[in-house]
C-alpha cells in the first residue's frame, strides 16, 4: 500500500524514524486485514508519515498487535493518494504456497 | 480488457434500460440505467450494472436503483448512482452510497472577460498565478489557517465561515446548494482522527480528478436562459472541482466500519459489505448523517476558500477587483451526498433519504429549495468533462423530479482505470495534443495528468446528450478548457 503512495525509501539512515503500536480486533480475518490497512493509512495521513517497516507481534483471526516504523512524508517522493481501503470484493484465500488476499483501494 | 457484463437489460425507450427485479433474488426494485446504445456498450465493460442491481437490495429503496449515463464501476455502489429510501418504511442510509469524498462537488464562476481579450500570454499568466496561489497536490496544506475552535465552526457554518472571514459574500451563499451549510451537522459525531486528517487542508484543491479550470463558452443552447445567467459566447468562466479532502475520507471510513455491525443488528442482507447501512431512524444512522453533514459543510467552505484564492489571483493579473471583473458565482453543486428530501411517490408526498454518488441534484423550475433568481429556469447543474473536451452548464427539470428524485449526471464518467491510463498514455504526447487544442496544463505531478487524460473518460458530450434527450436536465451552454490547474 505504501509503495503505491510513495517511492519506497532506498535507505532510512539519517532520517527521523517514528514507531507506532497498533492493537486491533475484528470479527474475522478479512475485516482484520481492512482494519490493519485502514489504521496504517489514516495514521500515516494524520501524522504525515510513510510506513516502511512492520513487525507483527501477535496475530490470530480476530486480533493483531504490531509495531510499524515510518519516516516523515517530506522525506519521501509521493506518487499518489489512497483515499481509503474498501471492503469491496475483499477476499483472503489459501493457495498452495500460502495465503493470497485481494483488496481494493479507493484512489 | 475486463469481462463483459452479460446481465439482462430491457429497453424502456431510447435512453432508459431496465435491469428487472427478477435478475437477482433479493432485489427489492428494478435497476434503471440512463444511456443510449453506444454508452451502454461502455457500461457493459465493467461491473457497474451489477452494482446497480446490488443497490436494489437496500431496505426501503423506492421505485428503482438508478444509474446516470456517466455510470462506472465504484466500490459497492456504482459511481453515477442514485438511490432513494423511504424513511418511514425502514429506509436506510449507507455511507458507501455517498462515497469517501463526501460533498465532492463543483462550482462555476462567471467573469466579464472575453476569450479574445486574454488569449495567449494573459491566459498563461493567469494559469501560472492560479497554480502558485491555490495550493494543490497530494496532502497539500492551505494558506488559510484555521484554529481547532474555528474548525468546528466550519463544520456548522460551511461556506458561511469563509464569508464571515471576508472570503466571499452573502450572494455566494445564495448561489450554493443548501446555502453552503446543510443543517444537522454534529461535530461530536466526528472522530479525532478525521479532525487530524482534515487539519490544514481548508482552501486546498487536493489531487486526483480535482481541478481548477479557466474555460470559454463555445456553445449556447437556450438564449433566454443564458441571458438570465449573464452568459454569452466567448465569455471566460472559472470552474472549481474539489471535495472534503482527508476529513471526509476518514468520516466515510469510520462509518462504513461501524455500519458493518448494523447489518446483523438490523437483520439487513446486502451482497457487498461496502453497501453496509442502517435504518435512517437508528442511532447509528443519525450519527453518520451528523458527521457526513460536517464533511459536506467542510467541502462547501473549502470550495468557497478556493474561489476566494482564485478571485485574488485574477485581481493580481488584471489589476481590477473581482467585482469589476464580474466574478460572480453561478452555482455550486454537491455530487457525493445523502439528503433528506420530500418527493411525490405514487401520488403521495414521502420523506426520502436520497443518495447521490456521482450524481447531481437537478431540481426543476419553481422548487422551493432554489434561490429566487433560479426559480424560473431551474437549478443550475454543473457538469465537468475531461481536460481535453468540454464541460456543461445544464438546468434541472420537472421530469427529473418525476423520474430521478431530481437528479442527473455528474461528469463524463471514467472509461479507463487510473492504472490503465498510466500504462497507455504518454505524458509528452498528451501535453502536445492538449497544446495543439490551445489547452494549457499546470500540475503538481505528471502521474495525475496522465491518469486524467481525456482518453480515460467517456465523451461528456454523449453523456449530456442522454440526460438532455431523456429530459432529466436541459442544456444551457457548453464550455471548452483554456487552462487546467491540477494537483
Amino acid at each position: 500500500m505504501f509503495d503505491i503512495i510513495a517511492e519506497p525509501p532506498v535507505s532510512v539512515q539519517g532520517k527521523q524514524i517514528t514507531k507506532t503500536n497498533v492493537d486491533l480486533k475484528a470479527d474475522n480475518s478479512e475485516e482484520l486485514l481492512v482494519a490493519w490497512l485502514s489504521e496504517l493509512l489514516s495514521f500515516s495521513y494524520a501524522k504525515e508519515l510513510i510506513f516502511y517497516g512492520f513487525e507483527i507481534k501477535q496475530m490470530d483471526k480476530n486480533s493483531l498487535q504490531a509495531e510499524a516504523s515510518g519516516i516523515n512524508t517530506e522525506d519521501c517522493e509521493i506518487k499518489t493518494e489512497i483515499k481509503a481501503v474498501t471492503y469491496h470484493e475483499l477476499k483472503i484465500e489459501k493457495t498452495g504456497s500460502g495465503w493470497q488476499a485481494q483488496i481494493i483501494f479507493d484512489v | 480488457m475486463a469481462e463483459l457484463w452479460e446481465g439482462s437489460l430491457e429497453k424502456i425507450d431510447d435512453y432508459r434500460w431496465r435491469i428487472p427485479k427478477s435478475y437477482k433474488p433479493g432485489m427489492r426494485v428494478p435497476g434503471i440505467i440512463y444511456a443510449d446504445e453506444k454508452l451502454l456498450k461502455d457500461i457493459r465493460h465493467d461491473k457497474a450494472a451489477e452494482q446497480v442491481a446490488n443497490v436494489a437490495f437496500l431496505p426501503g429503496i423506492v421505485n428503482a436503483s438508478l444509474a446516470m449515463p456517466d455510470i462506472h464501476w465504484g466500490y459497492g455502489f456504482p459511481i453515477g448512482g442514485v438511490a432513494a429510501t423511504d424513511i418511514e418504511n425502514g429506509g436506510v442510509v449507507s455511507p458507501g452510497g455517498v462515497g469517501f469524498d463526501i460533498n465532492c462537488g463543483v462550482r462555476l464562476v462567471r467573469t466579464n472577460l472575453q476569450y479574445e481579450e486574454i488569449k495567449g500570454k494573459k491566459i498563461e499568466e493567469l494559469a501560472n498565478r492560479l497554480f502558485s496561489d491555490v495550493p494543490s497536490g497530494v496532502g497539500s496544506k492551505g494558506e488559510i489557517r484555521v484554529t481547532s475552535k474555528e474548525e468546528r465552526g466550519i463544520l456548522i457554518k460551511g461556506s458561511g465561515w469563509a464569508v464571515s472571514k471576508g472570503y466571499g459574500t452573502e450572494e455566494d451563499l445564495e448561489c450554493t446548494e443548501e446555502n453552503g451549510a446543510i443543517k444537522g451537522a454534529d461535530p461530536e459525531a466526528v472522530s479525532e482522527r478525521a479532525y487530524e486528517r482534515g487539519k490544514a487542508q481548508s482552501g486546498t484543491l487536493g489531487s486526483g480528478n480535482h481541478f481548477l479550470e479557466i474555460q470559454v463558452i463555445d456553445q449556447l443552447y437556450g438564449r433566454q436562459d443564458c441571458d438570465e445567467l449573464g452568459l454569452d459566447l466567448g465569455q471566460v468562466v472559472l470552474m472549481i472541482h474539489s471535495g472534503s479532502r482527508g476529513f471526509g475520507y476518514q468520516i466515510c471510513d469510520d462509518y462504513v466500519k461501524n455500519m458493518i455491525h448494523c447489518l446483523q443488528k438490523y437483520n439487513i442482507s446486502v451482497p457487498d459489505r461496502q453497501l453496509a447501512c442502517a435504518p435512517v431512524n437508528s442511532p447509528e444512522a443519525k450519527q453518520y448523517l451528523g458527521a457526513m453533514r460536517c464533511a459536506a459543510n467542510y467541502a462547501w467552505n473549502n470550495r468557497q476558500c478556493l474561489m476566494h484564492l482564485a478571485r485574488k489571483a485574477f485581481e493580481k493579473v488584471f489589476f481590477k477587483s473581482w467585482q469589476d471583473l464580474g466574478m460572480f458565482l453561478i452555482y455550486d453543486v454537491a455530487h457525493n451526498i445523502a439528503k433528506i428530501e420530500k418527493h411525490i411517490i405514487d401520488g403521495k408526498e414521502r420523506v426520502l433519504c436520497v443518495h447521490r454518488k456521482g450524481a447531481t441534484r437537478a431540481f426543476g423550475p419553481g422548487h422551493p429549495a432554489l434561490p429566487e433568481r433560479y426559480k424560473k429556469i431551474g437549478q443550475p447543474v454543473i457538469i465537468p468533462g475531461d481536460m481535453g473536451r468540454n464541460s456543461y452548464l445544464l438546468a434541472g427539470t420537472q421530469k427529473a423530479m418525476e423520474e430521478t428524485f431530481g437528479s442527473t449526471c455528474h461528469g463524463a464518467g471514467r472509461l479507463k482505470s487510473r492504472s490503465a491510463a498510466l500504462r497507455s498514455v504518454n505524458f509528452n504526447v498528451l501535453l502536445k495534443e492538449l497544446e495543439s487544442k490551445g489547452i494549457m496544463i499546470r500540475a503538481s505531478g505528471r502521474g495525475t495528468v496522465v491518469e486524467e487524460a481525456p482518453e480515460a473518460y467517456k465523451d461528456v458530450n454523449e453523456v449530456v446528450n442522454v440526460v438532455h434527450n431523456a429530459g432529466i436536465a436541459k442544456r444551457v451552454c457548453r464550455m471548452r478548457p483554456l487552462a487546467v490547474i491540477k494537483g
